[in-house]
């Protein structure tokens, strides 16, 4: 039987009553979980595991498959409305987003972020089902140079969102991955950075830092300029317009390929595909100067990665048993607890019961669309609530956030702490997105770089010899250049503006 | 002279991490699988970045006016529509001059009574402390009257407490009042 016809089969088993309710509970829980700070995909669906335990092993899987793509999107809620990105992969969605919010355009952005969730989901799971088999082996030859140089290619990008502050923005790049080395060093077993401080041992943990640096941040600010409310002005329509809509799309068609292909790869998470995604889009635009003050496709692009990147994730999960991302190992195992083991045979074995999964997917993506965009107009209304309302709100919230992802009061004291930091760098103007996305490839980068040189044997010309790590490593040099080429075209554009400006004044005078 | 004067202190921050982190590449060397390879050699990398963009900036800190369109990565065109504006008398970018704001005390109240907080809830536990915070924290921003900052805070607590500990079961911090408390009743 073709893939298609399968799937079909898939959907006639999916699209039973109890199914599709199945679908719609784990995508509301999922959407109400995620929008909690400190709770992402991973722990929603840890948490929820043994609530489906009573499930068929079907309807327990469709349920999770739903809980992942609603907790992916309940994230985006808080970055688009309070500036409060609960998970890594919401931060550039947050850049984007909240400034659109405080322009009360905060229903639009969540339309978009809706609908780009949708189309990418759905693009996703197209290429599930049609390359599933052949995009897996190709994953495999994805190894850790490779890793390595695609997160160099990262990091370049990053540079590239800080604009032209070059030394700010590798200060604050090398400061996240310095805190992401706190910890128990993996070649010597030794402590590193602790400095004897036994609460360090266990490293910082990312979720207290992004809470810190936006949530508590924003509301210390928020204070300082005596906001009455997030979004002060009329709300207007609640519903993305047409010319959001033609904007968004390509931008969301965009992310929805970066976050797809780059997905495939193991490790490569959806923080990483929705940062490159935004970059990517903000290169290719017109507006790009609206970028950071509120443009609908920076809204749209990473959206998108998100959840092209949870839907390919499933690709090397099903064909290979390898999780690309936390959430996926989390969901690896509920697998498992039904019996289903996944590895090449899988589709041979269990075929109707996975195409039966791959066909809720479309399923959950829509009940997504269907569930959320009716919501988008009650969502927006809290920007409206004062702000000396949502202030202690937002604040104890991202306490306890901080608080329940390891237990642990540290966490809550180190939030605090990035709180105080993230105020002074906002104030000063030094980028915090550096510091982020650093400290989450930190671990990553340092693991790959290693991994690379025991296979080598301590030679770094391992990197030139692979094909496509070549290619990466080519492509970061060649967006670095690009990045100091445009840096300085516009510095010189501007000394020549002013000049002008202020011949014409001097003239006049 | 103020962009200036930041700049150099947070070179001077630069500088004194990297020197921490190449003093962990010296501490952690002998422990090396092969010059590349080992727990050292990124805390080596990264104290030689951090120091040398640390001397970078206390030797050429910014300059006191601020270059905001090229911090924003804008094209020439977009400059030049931004140079208009400004020479129109509106200020480009105006919305995302962070430095506009002044210092508040009420802004750094926030996270000493956070701080404050994080030591009470190990003694009181979560209901207790977090009802205090909570109710100082709307007197804080805002909320005039005592009684509805009690309310409120009344309101979130016990809402935190259902989706955390009672619908998600997280375990939220008990205190060792109550623990205390318990063993005294028993």
């Amino acid at each position: 039987m073709s893939s298609l016809s399968m799937l079909l089969d898939g959907f006639s088993h999916a699209l039973a009553p109890m199914n599709l309710l199945m679908a719609a509970l784990g995508v509301l829980v999922g959407t109400f979980v995620g929008v909690l700070p400190g709770l992402g995909p991973t722990s929603s669906i840890a948490i929820l595991l043994p609530v489906t335990a009573v499930l068929e092993p079907t309807q327990a899987i469709i349920m999770l498959a739903g809980i992942y793509y609603g907790a992916m999107y309940g994230g985006s809620t808080t970055a688009i409305l309070l500036g409060i990105p609960g998970e890594a992969s919401s931060v550039p969605t947050c850049i984007d987003g909240y400034p659109l919010a405080q322009q009360g355009r905060g229903g639009p952005a969540l339309g978009i972020a809706a609908i780009a969730s949708f189309a990418a989901g759905v693009l996703g799971v197209f290429g599930l089902v049609l390359f599933a088999p052949v995009l897996a082996s190709q994953a495999l030859r994805f190894g850790p140079p490779e890793m390595f140089s695609v997160l160099l290619l990262t990091l370049v990008i990053t540079m590239g969102m800080a604009g032209g502050r070059f030394v700010k923005s590798a200060i604050m790049g090398l400061t996240g991955i310095v805190l992401s080395l706190i910890g128990l060093g993996a070649n010597s077993g030794l402590y590193r950075f602790t400095f004897g401080w036994e609460a360090l041992e266990g490293g910082f943990d990312m979720v207290s830092i992004l809470i810190g640096l936006f949530s508590i941040a924003e509301v210390m600010r928020g204070i300082s300029e005596k906001k009455e409310a997030i979004s002060t002005g009329n709300i207007g329509s609640v519903y993305p317009g047409r010319e959001d809509l033609l904007r968004s799309a390509p931008a969301a068609a965009a992310g929805g390929v970066i976050g797809f292909f780059m997905g495939l790869l193991p490790g490569c998470s959806a923080a990483v595909t929705s940062f490159m995604s935004y970059d990517a889009v903000k290169r290719m635009s017109r507006r790009r100067h609206l970028f950071g003050k509120g443009a609908i496709e920076g809204v749209a692009a990473p959206e998108a990665a998100n959840n092209a990147t949870s839907s390919a994730g499933f690709i090397p999960l099903f064909a290979l048993g390898i999780p690309s991302s936390p959430p996926l190992a989390v969901l690896l195992a509920g697998l498992m607890i039904y019996g289903l083991t996944p590895g090449p045979m899988l589709f041979e074995q269990k075929g109707s019961f996975v195409w039966t999964v791959i066909a809720s997917m479309f399923i959950g993506n829509a009940m997504l669309l269907v569930l959320n965009l009716p919501l988008v107009g009650l969502w927006a209304r809290l920007t409206r609530v004062p702000f000396r309302i949502l202030g202690p709100v937002i604040l104890l919230l991202s306490i306890v956030g901080a608080y329940t992802v390891r237990n642990n009061l540290f966490d809550v004291q180190v939030a605090v702490a990035f709180g105080i930091a993230g105020y002074f760098l906002h104030k000063h103007d030094w980028p915090v997105m550096p510091l982020v996305l650093c400290f989450i490839l930190g671990p990553m980068l340092e693991q790959s770089f290693q991994q690379s040189m025991s296979i080598s044997g301590g030679s770094l010309s391992i990197f030139m010899q692979r094909g496509l790590s070549l290619a990466f490593i080519l492509a970061a040099a060649l967006l670095l250049l690009f990045s100091l080429y445009m840096v300085r075209r516009t510095k010189k554009r501007m000394r020549e503006e002013r000049g002008e400006a202020l011949s014409i004044v001097n003239t006049e005078a | 002279m103020m962009k200036t004067a930041v700049d150099r202190s947070a070179g001077a921050i630069a500088l004194f991490m990297g020197c921490f982190s190449l003093r962990e590449f010296y501490r952690l060397y002998p422990q090396h699988v092969s010059l590349l390879g080992g727990d050292h050699l990124f805390p080596g990398i990264l104290g030689a970045g951090l120091a040398a963009s640390g001397i970078w900036l206390l030797l050429f800190p910014g300059k006191p006016h601020r270059d905001g369109a090229a911090d924003a990565g804008m094209e020439p065109e977009a400059v030049a529509q931004a140079s208009d504006k400004c020479s129109n008398g509106a200020s480009a970018g105006s919305s995302t001059t962070a430095a506009t704001y002044s210092l508040d005390l009420k802004a750094i109240a926030i996270p000493a009574l956070l701080l404050l907080y994080t030591f009470l809830i190990r003694w009181t536990g979560y209901p207790a402390g977090t009802l205090v915070a909570g109710v100082l924290l709307f007197r804080l921003m805002g909320t005039r009257s005592w009684p509805l900052s009690v309310l409120n805070s009344l309101l979130l607590t016990a809402a935190l407490y259902l989706v955390f500990a009672q619908w998600l079961h997280t375990p939220l911090p008990a205190g060792q009042l109550s623990a205390l408390w318990r063993e005294v009743a028993r």
